[in-house]
């Protein structure tokens, strides 16, 4: 386990003030907004009273999901995934590509290990770091729950919302495993997490702006929707199914490439 | 100019992905805007009363999103951190990209000075900057043309495209100077990308407090307001900042980077 | 026995681009094998595929007796590696790289590394981007000997090393050697193999081409003559002489045949100076590439 443990002690920091971020930003946002969105309800019933009463009752109808901590949570989640992304892609890259950018591929494939052990122990460590993180953003996301939603509360489900976080990250490191492991050369790790993140990014901006429910089995950013989950208790199977085949497949093609490939001189 | 040509040809393939991503957003934004501004009343008076802060961070703030132009400046938001990324990359990878590949040794052991070897590069990857800037011109007077809209919006493209390249300029001679002066190249490139994510996150800051006063200055997403590029013109007070904040980062960048130990990483 | 390293027309392409073709190796346990050729003939090929780093594309390779593929963990646990540019992990002190490459052997190698790094008086505290190209090379060297492994393989191990240092390096290696290291040597210089090898392969153009002893070479082959006169000689010949040139007053060519026959010939002139030496071996080495030239 000595690479496992090589690669936690070189990632750690990055993924430690990642966390730091996104919490932050959770709990900013929640104590910051929460309670006057939640006021603001009256606000915008008074207003509905003056539009027809048909777009009114058409409206009105998704009141009580908006209005909640669940309906909050929900819009920031398309921040929270954003940010999300770029760390669980910049780990994939970093711990994937790191003998590649520092050019010592044949250091590490000359000690006595079978890649596929190395593949094994990178791997978990990066998954490691994405649960340990997520642990945390989960258990402050549960807290927040407690503390700011009204009764009943549905701490499962609030879970299950909180774990879409968690899902989507591990879309984004098998995305950037993979692309660490096909790249012929990873100039800049955070540079290239980036671009993965915003591209995911403006995928789910495509896809609420066009709300064309193909194009969602391609923005990982929506496979697992918090609002769902809130509010069913399950996120989409189809979407969800997509996440985890895609996720499967990113990580085998990535092993199969790594076990195999052929080390260039330099 | 074979140092602009080599710029030009390894920088093409991030291009034409930042571009890709540039021209699916404005034409879907666009082509659908029919469909929100139809509803954009009734969403403009629901916003409008949601909490300032939510609204800041939906980036609605001061926007008629019913009227075509509100609805733009709100998918410019997008634009505009889109290109400040990818301005921030454009800079930090001008300076070090050969350090990165370890091929310094070849580059600037040639009879030119570093500052003349960078500004070649550095003229290079601005042509990217302002071909994205342009294109989204383009794209929009494009993207406009598929609808059926009253009135000729080319005036307010073409401000918002302005506004675009200026920001991006400023990201782009920051990550420079953060480049050229961290001695890792992921370092530099990592401050850049933080500088942008910072800067972002300022500028919800000041849509969220009513006096923001001095906060304008320091985030350059705000120095062109929505509103302004709408109606207005682009400030000229706020361009000139912004030239004169590039030159000035771009300045440092030249200085560090003519002094530094050149190395890998 | 098995031998340390068993190459059978082993070989390996690059998709069309020629890598090695029909590469055959038999190195005895306990040798020092030199493996020399000019750039691009297959030196690194060859040992990449020994250490599977790469795969081959036919033929088979097995390092003591075990299939360099199947059995590739337990032989890279008896092997050490050097290779001849040395790049490591950044933001690291040697003496970190040197525990995580520690970490990878089940025994203890702390003593080792203390001892490795003061006869190479290496200090193990800087970073390793810190370093120059020499002592990086060093850490290269001791990260490949720490774990006392039973077979060496160093390709091009010298260049960056200071004259000093490579003397140093070389009795390093014959220690190594004394200890019942095989060594693998690979290189385009030829005293350095000159220096240390048993027997030398040597490879071109992918393909094995001639394979002896180092005294083998020097004994049977040829003796480098030069003599000068008080007048140019022009018409010099003998059976066995070879690669004739003239200089003004010196003539020197490269001999093969009866010495007696020689030594009657030049016995024979009116020599002001004559020189009979045992030639280096790029003299020797040079005809396998210029017969090479003349088949074409």
């Amino acid at each position: 386990m000595n690479v496992f443990r090589f690669e936690l002690r070189r990632a750690w920091m990055g993924a430690a003030v990642w966390t730091l971020v996104l919490i932050g930003l959770l709990s900013g946002l929640i104590t910051a907004a929460l309670p006057a969105f939640l006021e603001s309800r009256t606000g915008v019933e008074n207003m509905l009273a003056n539009f027809p009463p048909a777009f009114a009752a058409a409206f009105g109808m998704q009141m009580d999901n908006l209005f909640s901590f669940a309906g909050f949570y929900a819009f920031g989640f398309l921040y929270y995934s954003l940010f999300g992304a770029i760390m669980a892609a910049s780990i994939g890259l970093d711990l994937f590509s790191r003998e590649k950018r520092d050019k010592c591929m044949d250091f590490l494939l000359t000690k006595p290990r079978a890649r596929s052990r190395v593949f094994c122990e990178k791997l978990l460590a990066a998954l490691t770091l994405i649960l340990a993180s997520n642990a945390l953003f989960i258990a402050a996301s549960l807290a927040l729950y407690y503390a700011y939603a009204p009764a009943p509360l549905m701490p499962e489900r609030a879970l299950l919302a909180a774990s879409a976080l968690l899902l989507t990250e591990l879309v984004f490191l098998a995305i950037g495993a993979c692309a660490a492991v096909f790249a012929r050369k990873v100039r800049s790790v955070s540079g290239t997490a980036t671009a993965i993140g915003f591209g995911g990014f403006i995928l789910s901006a495509l896809h609420s702006i066009l709300e064309e429910e193909k194009l969602r089995y391609i923005t990982p950013n929506k496979y697992f929707d918090a609002a769902k989950a809130f509010f069913d208790g399950a996120f989409e199977a189809n979407y969800a199914l997509t996440g985890a085949f895609l996720t499967l497949a990113l990580i085998v093609a990535a092993y199969v490439r790594y076990t195999r490939a052929d080390i260039p001189v330099l | 100019m074979h140092l602009i040509a080599k710029e030009f040809k390894s920088g093409l393939k991030p291009f034409l992905f930042w571009t890709l991503g540039l021209f699916v957003l404005i034409f879907a934004g666009i082509v659908k805007s029919m469909g929100a501004m139809a509803e954009g009343q009734f969403m403009t008076e629901l916003i409008g009363r949601f909490p300032r802060i939510v609204i800041a961070v939906m980036g609605m703030l001061n926007v008629d999103i019913s009227s075509f132009g509100g609805y733009y400046a709100v998918l410019m938001q997008y634009i505009f951190v889109l290109a400040a990324v990818y301005a921030s990359h454009l800079g930090s990878s001008a300076v070090s990209r050969e350090s990165i590949d370890r091929t310094y040794e070849f580059l600037f052991t040639k009879p030119r000075s570093r500052s003349f070897i960078l500004a070649h590069k550095m003229l290079a990857t601005m042509a990217f900057l302002t071909a994205f800037s342009s294109l989204n011109f383009v794209f929009s007077l494009l993207a406009v043309k598929q609808l059926t809209l009253q009135g000729d919006y080319s005036g307010v493209f073409a401000r918002f495209s302005l506004a675009i390249w200026l920001v991006g300029i400023v990201f782009f001679s920051l990550s420079a100077m953060f480049a050229a002066s961290f001695r890792a190249a992921e370092h530099g490139a990592r401050a850049g990308n933080l500088a942008v994510l910072g800067a972002y996150a300022i500028a919800v800051g000041y849509d969220l407090v009513e006096q923001p006063g001095l906060l304008r200055l320091v985030t350059p997403f705000r120095y062109f307001l929505q509103t302004e590029l709408i109606t207005g013109a682009v400030s000229p007070l706020y361009a000139g900042l912004c030239l004169l904040l590039s030159a000035a980062l771009l300045a440092v960048a030249f200085a560090r980077f003519e002094r530094r130990d050149l190395g890998a990483l | 026995m098995a031998y340390a390293i068993e190459t059978k027309k082993l070989t390996k392409y690059y998709g069309k681009a020629r890598g090695i073709v029909d590469v055959d190796l038999a190195v005895e346990e306990g040798e020092i094998f030199g493996f020399i050729g000019p750039n691009g003939a297959g030196k690194s090929t060859t040992i990449r595929t020994l250490l599977g780093l790469i795969k081959k594309s036919g033929g088979s390779a097995s390092i003591f007796g075990m299939d360099c593929e199947k059995d590739k963990v337990k032989i890279l646990s008896e092997v050490g590696y050097l290779p001849g540019e040395v790049f490591y992990y950044d933001n690291m002190r040697a003496v970190d790289l040197l525990r995580y490459s520690a970490s990878f052997f089940k025994k203890d190698c702390t003593a080792r590394i203390r001892e490795l790094a003061d006869t190479l008086s290496l200090d193990l505290n800087k970073k390793i981007e810190d370093m120059s190209q020499g002592n990086k090379k060093k850490v290269g060297i001791v990260q490949g000997l720490l774990h006392a492994p039973r077979l060496i393989i160093l390709d091009e191990p010298t260049s960056g090393l200071d004259p000093l240092m490579q003397r140093t390096f070389f009795d390093l290696i014959q220690r190594e050697n004394e200890r019942g290291a095989t060594v693998l040597f690979s290189s385009h210089i030829l005293s350095e193999v000159q220096r240390i090898c048993d027997r030398v392969a040597i490879i071109k153009e992918g393909r094995i081409v001639d394979l002896r002893s180092i005294d083998d070479l020097r004994k049977n082959s040829y003796k480098k003559v030069s003599f000068t006169t008080e007048n140019p000689i022009a018409d010099f010949s003998l059976a066995g002489v070879r690669q004739i040139a003239h200089d003004g007053q010196q003539t020197s060519f490269l001999y093969s045949g009866d010495i007696n026959a020689l030594l009657s010939k030049l016995a024979s002139l009116p020599l002001i100076d004559a020189d009979v030496s045992e030639p280096e071996l790029e003299e020797i080495f040079l005809h396998y590439y210029e017969d090479g030239e003349a088949a074409k």
